[in-house]
């Protein structure tokens, strides 16, 4: 559902030119990189903070980037770096308001259109609120925001095995208690 | 690890392709692993449908502040609070010394007014106007007997008609020993003729030589012998030392005229040459206006002295004799000054600066040496905690100057940044 704008998640050459080029001072580059990832970095703040705050904190967001692009190291991944520049930033106002968007609001309420569901929604929806914010935080922001495991583990700061054990973990914990519950 | 493990990395592509075909070969031949594999799949895509979508908003907003240029980078409060006051500690350090400095200069300006204020009513009262009304009223009393009031004025006119021509040729040619100026205002206009007798140039020489030698001491003494072997002389030397011992010393020599280029010559030899200036006043205007103002002032007191022969009322005699001494007066403080210019121009001076050159174990260093260093470090450190404190008075003072701008500063900055 939540597809990247770019077909690609991943740091293209193509991407790296337009890095290359921002980080030598040329605004049309690093306009071209908030075209490519505005839409992507405001998804991932609006799940966070509420909607008023949201664009402001992806706008920040590109803000600091122009500032830091220079010390952007290219041997880690470029969304992964952006992505946790957008993750410090939502920390910052959520910490400044007091305000958060609640994990129960991160999904849909099943309505009509469950019929062709493959797992019941309801459960999944229940299962994913039980899960640890860890784990959900990986689910997150692998199924959603569509990061790899090595732009989570930028983002996050963690190695990639770690990402790739907790992912693994939310899934077996999320299937138990689906087929648990169906049981 | 188990195939199961990597279940999940296998559905994400994220597993290396040796362990990829692993695990594809386990799914293919285990009923049990297809069934989970295809449980994760749908678990996935369930998970990306339920997810609620914020929309996109603000892209025109981000473009617009992407292509702007901050007006200061994103820096904590702190360094931009630590930045103000460095630049205002920074302002005050400057702006102290510029101010003292010109109120220096207001009253060295003032003070060179009133020196030049002062000059000016002095070479204006070189003939007294009292004297000169003085002098035409003795005139009038003893007429027939005295020389004419013509001929007392033409000892200014002719004084003046010298000092223009010299003055237009830039160059006085007038002789030392000039011949008796005549006091008719015929002689006067032979004068004006054409027949200036001409006048050595003299002009006044210093020069400032700075060199670089092995031992200070001995250039001092080679430069004292050398005036005195050109017949000149030594009129002041000093020594002193710069940090590391090192001696400097300095001679002030006077050497004639005409042996001033053989005595730089032989300076420049005592070392390496670091520095060196040589000027030259011409005087030769002066002494001939000097010698002019002195010649009339004499044919002046020989009228005087006419007078006083003829004057046989008391109180004429002792009026007369008044201005009579005055008249020698002058003449005596005039021709003091033609002596000095005279002299000036004769003797060159010439300043000799020698330092000398660093050298490995010469000279030692001095025995408290230590002690010293201590107390210059020292003294230091006391001088910097007072250029501290009063930077901080000056700040603390001005405070009204500088606070209210800064925070219209910081608040104005903030508007920039959330707008």
């Amino acid at each position: 559902m939540m597809e990247s704008p770019t077909g690609s998640p991943h740091a293209t050459e193509e991407v790296l030119d337009e890095v290359r080029r921002a980080k030598r001072g040329q605004r049309d580059a690093l306009s071209e990189l908030v075209r490519r990832y505005y839409a992507d970095v405001y998804r991932f703040c609006g799940r966070r903070v509420p909607r008023d705050l949201a664009s402001d904190v992806a706008q920040e967001t590109f803000v600091t980037v122009q500032q830091t692009i220079k010390r952007y190291d290219e041997r880690a991944s470029f969304r992964g770096w952006l992505f946790g520049i957008a993750h410090n930033h939502c920390r910052n106002a959520i910490r400044k308001t007091g305000r958060e968007i609640p994990v129960e609001s991160l999904w849909e309420r099943p309505g009509g259109d469950a019929e062709g569901a493959i797992v019941n929604r309801e459960a999944l929806r229940g299962a994913l609120l039980g899960l640890t914010s860890e784990h959900r935080e990986v689910v997150v922001l692998h199924e959603i925001e569509q990061l790899t495991y090595d732009e989570i583990a930028t983002m996050l700061g963690v190695p990639v095995g770690t990402v790739k054990s907790r992912l693994h973990h939310a899934f077996l914990n999320l299937r138990k208690t689906i087929v648990g519950g169906e049981q | 690890m188990s195939v199961r493990d990597d279940l999940k990395a296998y559905l994400d592509g994220e597993l290396a392709p040796e362990r990829a075909a692993e695990v594809a070969r386990a799914i293919e031949t285990d009923p049990v692993l297809r069934e989970e594999v295809e449980f994760m799949r749908a678990l996935g895509f369930e998970i990306r449908r339920l997810a609620k979508d914020p929309g996109v908003e603000g892209l025109e907003g981000a473009l617009s502040r992407a292509g702007r240029r901050r007006f200061l980078p994103n820096v904590p409060p702190l360094a931009r609070w630590s930045f103000g006051g460095v630049a205002v500690i920074l302002l005050v350090a400057v702006m102290f010394p510029i101010l003292a400095q010109s109120k220096y200069s207001a009253r060295l300006s003032g003070s060179a007014d009133l020196k030049s204020l002062d000059s000016g009513a002095t070479a204006a009262a070189s003939i007294p106007m009292e004297r000169e009304s003085a002098k035409a009223d003795l005139d009038l009393r003893y007429q027939g007997q005295a020389p004419d009031q013509t001929t007392f004025r033409d000892g200014g006119v002719e004084a003046k008609a010298l000092r223009e021509r010299v003055g237009g040729r830039g160059q006085a040619e007038v002789p030392a020993t000039a011949a008796p100026v005549p006091a008719d205002k015929e002689s006067y206009s032979n004068i004006q003729g054409g027949e200036v007798p001409t006048l050595p140039t003299m002009v006044i020489r210093n020069a400032n030589l700075e060199l670089t030698v092995g031992d200070a001491r001995a250039a001092m003494a080679r430069a004292t012998s050398l005036a005195q072997s050109l017949g000149g002389y030594v009129e002041n030397s000093s020594i002193n030392y710069l940090e590391g011992n090192l001696p400097v010393t300095n001679v002030t020599m006077r050497v004639p005229e005409k042996r001033f280029d053989t005595a730089m010559e032989q300076l420049r030899a005592l070392g390496e040459v670091k520095g060196e200036s040589v000027n030259g006043q011409d005087v030769t205007a002066q002494v001939v206006d000097l010698e002019a103002r002195v010649k009339a002032l004499k044919v002046e007191e020989d009228q005087y002295l006419t007078i006083l022969s003829k004057a046989s009322r008391i109180g004429d005699i002792l009026q007369v004799k008044s201005r009579l001494g005055q008249v020698r007066l002058e003449i005596e403080s005039l021709e003091g000054q033609r002596r000095y210019l005279r002299n000036a121009a004769s003797m060159s001076t010439i300043v000799g600066t020698f330092t000398q050159r660093v050298q490995v174990g010469k000279p030692e260093a001095p025995k408290n040496w230590a002690e010293d260093t201590w107390a210059h470090a020292v003294n230091g450190l006391s001088a910097a905690g007072r250029w501290l404190g009063s930077v901080g008075i000056y700040v603390l003072v001005f405070a009204p100057i500088w606070l209210p701008l800064l925070v219209l500063g910081v608040v104005a900055m903030r508007r920039a940044n959330k707008a």
